[in-house]
């Protein structure tokens, strides 16, 4: 398991909150020391100071883990499985659907496969697919059960 | 066989994303704007049922695209709406705006 992209990640998210703390510090420093804000907006500038250094002390002290669980979570997972769907859940789809239809369904549902591998990760990606697959069968399935009975009577018209 | 032209509510959505979109749609883009547009998500299989069931009436065409690696090979089948169409899904919004126009009158009635 490669855990460089979560520790960049984090690292990254550290120094923009840092950063973005010190400016708006300065900001409300600067605008007191102008000597030009009022009792409400001196109010807010101080309450801003203070809000920024607690942040940039939390972040010195490592009061960072609940944005670390985010990180962890929003990151996707690094996996050697292939791009490739699961296969049966492939092949059911395509034994179901019907002959002008696979191709337009596996592709779509392949499309957005590979979507879902970039936003959640190869593992929960395939078992997003085993998901779509089955309730594509359960939408299509209907109309295979009929066209089966429909060759069936058929045959049994012309007596074989 | 006399194929009926009247369309329901989702056919109507479908219709209207196509009137929008032309040249490009296919199954997942018309699932997306229909996603931005109304709010609510539909599945995919539904929009293919709805497909199939506009085409069969005529109220829309479809062809075949490229083959895309992205599509693991595949062809996108593209859709496009025709005249008749359009003239449905017009009746339709016509008529649901007859409704919403008489709503306000009806809810002082009840």
């Amino acid at each position: 398991m490669n855990e460089a992209p979560k520790v960049r990640s984090l690292a990254a998210i550290r120094l923009e909150l840092e950063e973005l703390s010190r400016e708006v510090e300065e900001f409300a420093r600067d605008l007191i020391d102008s000597g030009h804000a009022n009792a409400p907006t001196y109010a807010a500038a101080s309450a801003t100071i203070r809000a920024a250094t607690t942040i940039q002390a939390h972040v010195r002290v490592g009061a960072h883990i609940r944005a670390e669980a985010h990180v962890i979570q929003a990151e996707p997972e690094q996996s050697s499985l292939p791009s490739v769907p699961p296969s049966w859940s492939s092949f059911v789809l395509a034994c179901v659907a019907s002959k002008g239809r696979a191709e337009e369904l596996l592709g779509d549902a392949h499309a957005e496969y590979r979507q879902m591998i970039e936003t959640l990760g190869a593992e929960r990606a395939r078992w997003w697919y085993r998901v779509y697959a089955t309730k594509l069968v359960a939408r299509v399935l209907p109309g295979a059960i009929m066209r089966v009975l429909l060759l069936h009577k058929v045959i049994g018209m012309l007596g074989f | 066989l006399v194929v009926a032209r009247e369309i329901g509510p989702f056919e109507f959505e479908i219709l209207a994303t196509l009137i929008n979109q032309p040249g490009d749609a296919y199954g997942l883009t018309i699932r997306d704007r229909i996603k931005e547009r109304s709010g609510h998500e539909p599945s995919v299989g539904m929009i293919y049922t709805a497909l199939g069931r506009l085409e069969r009436k005529g109220l829309v065409t479809s062809w075949w695209g490229e083959k895309t690696e992205e599509r693991g090979g595949r062809r996108k089948r593209l859709y496009k709406i025709e005249a008749s169409g359009e003239l449905a899904a017009r009746r339709f919004g016509a008529r649901f705006a007859a409704f919403g126009a008489s709503a306000p009158a009806m809810g002082q009635v009840i």
